[in-house]
């Protein structure tokens, strides 16, 4: 029982002998050997086990979980036993992706049958997503596909569908597919949810597949995959076999002189080192970490002469369905030199030929690194190669860090959101549709779900008084109430003539998204447009820079963003910030780690053995990298005269900004989502005691306050205060006035059916959505201030986007004085802090001011040192 | 506070009291909020009526008057009156009926049908304007010319006023607001919306022909001045619309 992890494959002749005769020997005619995960899984599956297999791309993983299955209806076909019913479930997150699955079944099928002979009952196979047309769909009625492929949403509205449900009362298996891209977020979330449903439905257990990529930690991912019965984790063997293939990792530094090399000669020597990887390998994936940078690299790359211009292609999310797909297609043909992405194709479709990744600057975690480089080396027997281009000082150590983390399979943990509210107000009224529910019963069944398993009894029952409207006055509950609800017999049902429409046109958990246009005040004229995902970041007197001029921000009004034009300011956020991943909180935790090490080695180090060269001689890094960490790390040491960084201590540097302010900067490795909550907290304490708002800036390695002018600030005593807080609840009145919560309520409320996106045939435009969620959100808090859908907002914002669980223990660390922290004054910003400075500047690929800002902090720095240097050596001689 | 003299604002509410006509006015009720936005989707759950009930109460604790007038905009629905909505105007008029000797209603452009619940009543009065003594109450949602009325006072609702102000780091609070000031020789009076979801129009804001009234967008608003309405607050005089345009 439980989760056990199988280390020993099976035979092949014995993982063979598991299939039907006809489907074995189509296989060996197909195959000359089975693939790691298939030694593991023809046995695993033939004996009816929940099986959670992790392995690259191009592992033969489809067939993996599917070569059984087929075995399993062959033999019931050529019995005659086979009926119309689906047999199998497979669950995926793109769309892309089942309509390869599907074309990657149908073949197998039509050869076995007619090495069967064509006289059995044919195996069908069937798409049921968003696409299909109604025909399909009653087609799909009639002659039920055995093997159903679908995605999260479509399988959540077939499961409110009488008529079909009867077809799925046959399910033995269910394949749920990249389940790394769903074990962390809202869909899966939802997805699970469907499963248990599913599995009341067809009244019997089933087997549960799991295919994923690298992730880990495993076991959550195992335990999202199978839930529980009767309390108790189902039982789940784990297969992972994503190290069998091997990496080739590389970081290198395009220059011999990071500092000193201008913008566009760093990106000439960038393009320089791309032409040359591109040339030498058949076809490369490059990515770049924002969808401006992928088309410049291609813009780029079509002008460089080299390339046929059709041998280029940009394929990322704001690229219609049709271009991605025929730049899919392409490569699949081997048509293409390289191919430039942001974050598309890191997942899913399998995209042949590639056998070099690139990624310029950091991909900020280790999954997603081997996630990415994994999608080169297709073969079985080929090695995954990938190499880092780093493009500045912080980056090289950040990717240095990383490589040797994946070389070491370390990777960053996965987070399974749990008690997501909102999600569950949209099964519990799909539920409700679908019968009359004893309370005990549905209870029962949501916490079989790994993600409400911990979902207290009373949470449940106040959701249920609150889906069934009961803060209505009762003649007003048919309008508000989507369920009725007896609390006395413990009963509930679905409520109202529209219900089912809105479930079936409102399901789903991605909200609804579209640009907001920007425009100065005064004179009111527009400016350009940013993402919402954007303006949900921004912040107080954040300044900004869209089209080449820097605005601040002052407000929003639906889905307009309103901004005044500031001249000579510093941008206090990047452009790309919200398509940048935060660097993760392990990752961080490496680079922290490193950090110690490297300045323990300098302070013993003596000329005769260079320690450092030797740690740095064990980072999958070129020379030049090495050189550029090495005079980081010996600069920044030598600054902070010799101040040790440890894991155990944080450094607060009091400094000056570029415009001669007053600013801290807190140097705390502990992930951006770490940085962003106690940015926040630090920010809000400081606030209170001057009277004043605080502006802070954040990155991946720490954060910086603004002091106000003339006022002196005791970090120690603000700590102290902090101590003494309720921080959760600090945060929340803080984020309260925030466009995030402005923004993540209308998500909430429209997941929670409060504000829905379509309604009696409108589709309800995003703006107005907005702005009736603003409404709703101030007259819910004024009849209480713990609305679920407030509750889940706020849990959202501090767990999914914050990281307050990690910030908290933090903040003990530093309390019960396990953390320390040391206070250094210094008259210009240590090396470690200058990207800080320069923070808000707009691009990685195209940074020429950031450059020459850094460029600047640079000289001032070294002057300074060159000072003190001379100052030792006189008092030396003297 | 007081404005030309003869109206007082009754503190902390968006409501006068004019003493020489014995009168409580108020506008912009929009009720049966709620249902009409339930109708299309957003399930805002039910508050208004009970606010404004209270604030009525809280207001009639203070001051007393023989007449209530409501200057348009009682109801929010356009088309034909739903039945909660009904019954809520109705609610509210049994409510006045039982405080006031006399009930004004000015028609706005919101109070469609609203004559099959005025009728049951007697002591109703349902008009386009109301005139006495040199005062008058227009909605305002009709396009009329100032200098062709003979009062000295004209009373408007429609807008739903407030202003927009900003902290020092730029984070906007908006306040319902009165805007008042001369214009072609006569006392423009504007009131705040009495709805509780009206957030209101930012007049220090918004260019003139973004403004809702067709009267307020003949008039230059620049030289009005504006007395905020804040929660449990005392009113606040602001300066001129013109000095608050930054």
């Amino acid at each position: 029982m439980g989760i056990t992890f199988i280390k020993k494959p099976w035979p092949d002749e014995e993982s063979l002998s598991c299939l039907d005769a006809h489907v074995r020997q189509w296989f060996k005619s197909k195959f000359k050997n089975l693939t790691p995960p298939q030694r593991y899984s023809f046995k695993l599956i033939s004996k009816n086990k929940n099986v959670l297999i992790t392995a690259p791309t191009g592992s033969g993983k489809t067939f993996s979980a599917f070569m059984v299955i087929l075995s399993d209806l062959f033999r019931r076909s050529k019995q005659n036993s086979l009926m119309d019913g689906v047999y199998c479930v497979y669950v995926s997150p793109l769309r892309a992706l089942n309509n390869d699955i599907y074309r990657n079944l149908i073949l197998p099928l039509r050869e076995i049958r007619e090495l069967a002979g064509n006289h059995i009952c044919d195996v069908r196979v069937g798409i049921r997503t968003g696409d299909i047309s109604p025909y399909e769909r009653q087609k799909q009625l009639r002659k039920p596909p055995h093997i159903l492929i679908t995605t999260p949403e479509s399988l959540a509205i077939i499961l409110n569908s009488k008529r079909f449900l009867e077809k799925l009362k046959t399910v033995r298996w269910v394949i749920v597919d990249e389940i790394h891209e769903l074990a962390s977020n809202k869909r899966g979330v939802h997805l699970s949810l469907s499963l248990e449903r599913l599995r009341e439905a067809v009244g019997k257990d089933f087997v549960r597949i799991g295919l994923g990529a690298t992730l880990h930690p495993l076991k959550e991912a195992a335990g999202f995959l199978v839930g529980y019965e009767n309390g108790k984790l189902r039982s789940c063997k784990v297969v992972d076999v994503s190290w069998f293939k091997p990496f080739d990792l590389k970081l290198i530094c395009p220059t011999d002189d990071i500092i000193y090399t201008d913008a566009d000669r760093m990106n000439d020597l960038m393009y320089k080192e791309l032409d040359k990887i591109i040339s030498s390998h058949n076809t490369t994936l490059v990515f770049t970490n924002t969808r401006s940078g992928t088309e410049r690299v291609v813009h780029h790359l079509k002008n460089t002469g080299i390339y046929n211009e059709e041998e280029i292609a940009a394929h990322h999310g704001s690229l219609s369905r049709d271009i991605r797909w025929d730049v899919e297609d392409k490569l699949k043909k081997g048509l293409l030199k390289a191919v430039i992405s942001s974050t598309s194709l890191e997942l899913g479709i399998d995209i042949g030929y590639i056998d070099m990744v690139v990624q310029i600057g950091s991909p900020k975690s280790v999954t997603r690194c081997i996630q990415r480089v994994g999608r080169s080396g297709h073969g079985l027997n080929d090695t995954a190669k990938g190499i880092i281009i780093g493009m500045d000082r912080d980056d090289l150590v950040e990717c240095a860090i990383m490589l040797r983390c994946a070389l070491d399979h370390k990777l960053d943990k996965i987070c399974v959101p749990k008690n997501c509210l909102d999600v569950l107000i949209q099964h519990i009224v799909g539920m409700a549709l679908y019968k009359k529910w004893r309370v005990d019963e549905a209870y029962q069944l949501i916490k079989n779900s790994y993600c409400y398993h911990n979902l207290k009894h009373d949470v449940f029952i106040q959701l249920l008084h609150y889906i069934a409207g009961h803060y209505a006055d009762l003649e007003d509950r048919n309008v508000y109430g989507k369920i009725w609800f007896d609390e006395k017999n413990k009963m509930f049902g679905k409520r109202g003539r529209y219900t089912r429409v809105i479930y079936y046109l409102n399901i789903g958990t991605i909200p609804d998204e579209v640009k907001v246009d920007v425009y100065t005040i005064q004179p009111k004229k527009y400016v350009g447009s940013i993402e919402e995902e954007f303006l949900e970041r921004l912040r107080k007197k954040d300044i900004f820079v869209l089209g080449g001029k820097t605005y601040e921000f002052k407000y929003s009004r639906g889905m307009r963003c309103y901004v005044e034009e500031q001249k000579e300011e510093t941008p206090t956020i990047p452009a790309w910030f919200s398509e940048l991943l935060p660097l993760s909180y392990e990752l961080a935790q490496e680079i922290r780690k490193f950090r110690e090490k490297m300045f323990q080695t300098l302070k013993k180090e003596n000329k005769k053995d260079d320690n450092v060269d030797k740690i740095l001689s064990t980072l999958p890094i070129d020379h030049r990298s090495k050189k550029a960490i090495k005079q980081y790390f010996e600069t920044q040491y030598h600054y902070l005269q010799k101040t040790i960084v440890s894991t155990k201590k944080i450094i607060i540097e009091e400094t000056y900004d570029l415009k001669k302010r007053k600013i801290l900067v807190f140097h705390t490795l502990y992930g951006r989502r770490v940085n962003d909550t106690l940015s926040r907290i630090i920010a809000i304490a400081i606030g209170k005691k001057t009277k004043s708002d605080i502006l802070t800036t954040i990155n991946d390695n720490g954060f910086t306050i603004l002091l106000p002018k003339n006022k002196n600030i005791d970090i120690k005593e603000i700590l102290r205060e902090i101590f003494s807080l309720d921080i959760i609840e600090l945060l929340k009145k803080n984020i309260r006035k925030t466009e995030l919560m402005k923004r993540r309520f209308r998500h909430t409320a429209a997941r929670s059916f409060l504000v829905l996106r379509n309604y009696k045939g409108h589709k309800i435009s995003v703006r107005k959505q907005q702005i009736n969620a603003q409404t709703l959100l101030r007259t819910c808090e004024e009849i209480n201030k713990d609305f679920p859908i407030i509750q889940e907002t706020y849990r959202e914002i501090l767990e999914d986007i914050m990281d307050i669980e990690n910030t908290k223990k933090l903040l003990k660390d530093i309390k019960n004085g396990k953390i320390t922290y040391k206070i250094i004054k210094t008259p210009i910003p240590s090396p470690f802090a200058h990207s800080l400075i320069v923070l808000g500047e707009p691009d990685i690929i195209l940074m020429k001011d950031r450059r020459q800002r850094l460029i600047e902090l640079h000289e001032a720095l070294t002057k300074k040192l060159s000072q003190k240097t001379k100052k030792t050596v006189t008092t030396q001689i003297s | 506070m007081k404005i030309f003299n003869k109206i007082e604002t009754i503190e902390p509410f968006p409501a006068i009291k004019i003493n020489s006509l014995d009168l409580i006015a108020i506008a912009d009720l929009h009720l049966g909020y709620e249902t009409a936005a339930a109708e299309q989707g957003i399930f805002i759950p039910k508050i208004q009526y009970k606010k404004t009930i209270q604030n009525i109460n809280k207001i009639l604790s203070e001051k007393k008057a023989k007449r209530i007038l409501i200057n348009g905009d009682i109801k929010h629905e356009f088309t034909e009156t739903k039945y909660h909505e009904y019954k809520e105007v109705d609610n509210l008029l049994k409510y006045l009926q039982k405080r006031f000797e006399e009930i004004i209603i000015i028609k706005g452009n919101h109070d469609t049908f609203i004559s099959r619940i005025t009728k049951k009543y007697d002591n109703i009065k349902l008009q386009d304007t109301f005139h006495e003594k040199d005062i008058l109450f227009i909605h305002g949602h009709q396009n009329i010319e100032i200098k062709n009325i003979d009062e000295k006072i004209i009373i408007l609702g429609h807008e739903h006023p407030s202003i927009a102000l900003y902290t020092d780091i730029g984070i906007k609070e908006k306040t319902k607001c009165f805007l008042f000031g001369k214009t072609n020789s006569k006392n423009v009076l504007v009131m705040p919306a009495f709805s509780y979801f009206a957030q209101g129009s930012d007049i220090n804001i918004l260019p003139k022909n973004e403004l809702l009234s067709p009267i307020l967008k003949k008039i230059n608003i620049n030289q009005m001045r504006a007395i905020g309405i804040i929660e449990n607050e005392k009113h606040l005089l602001f300066p001129k619309i013109k000095n608050m345009r930054d």
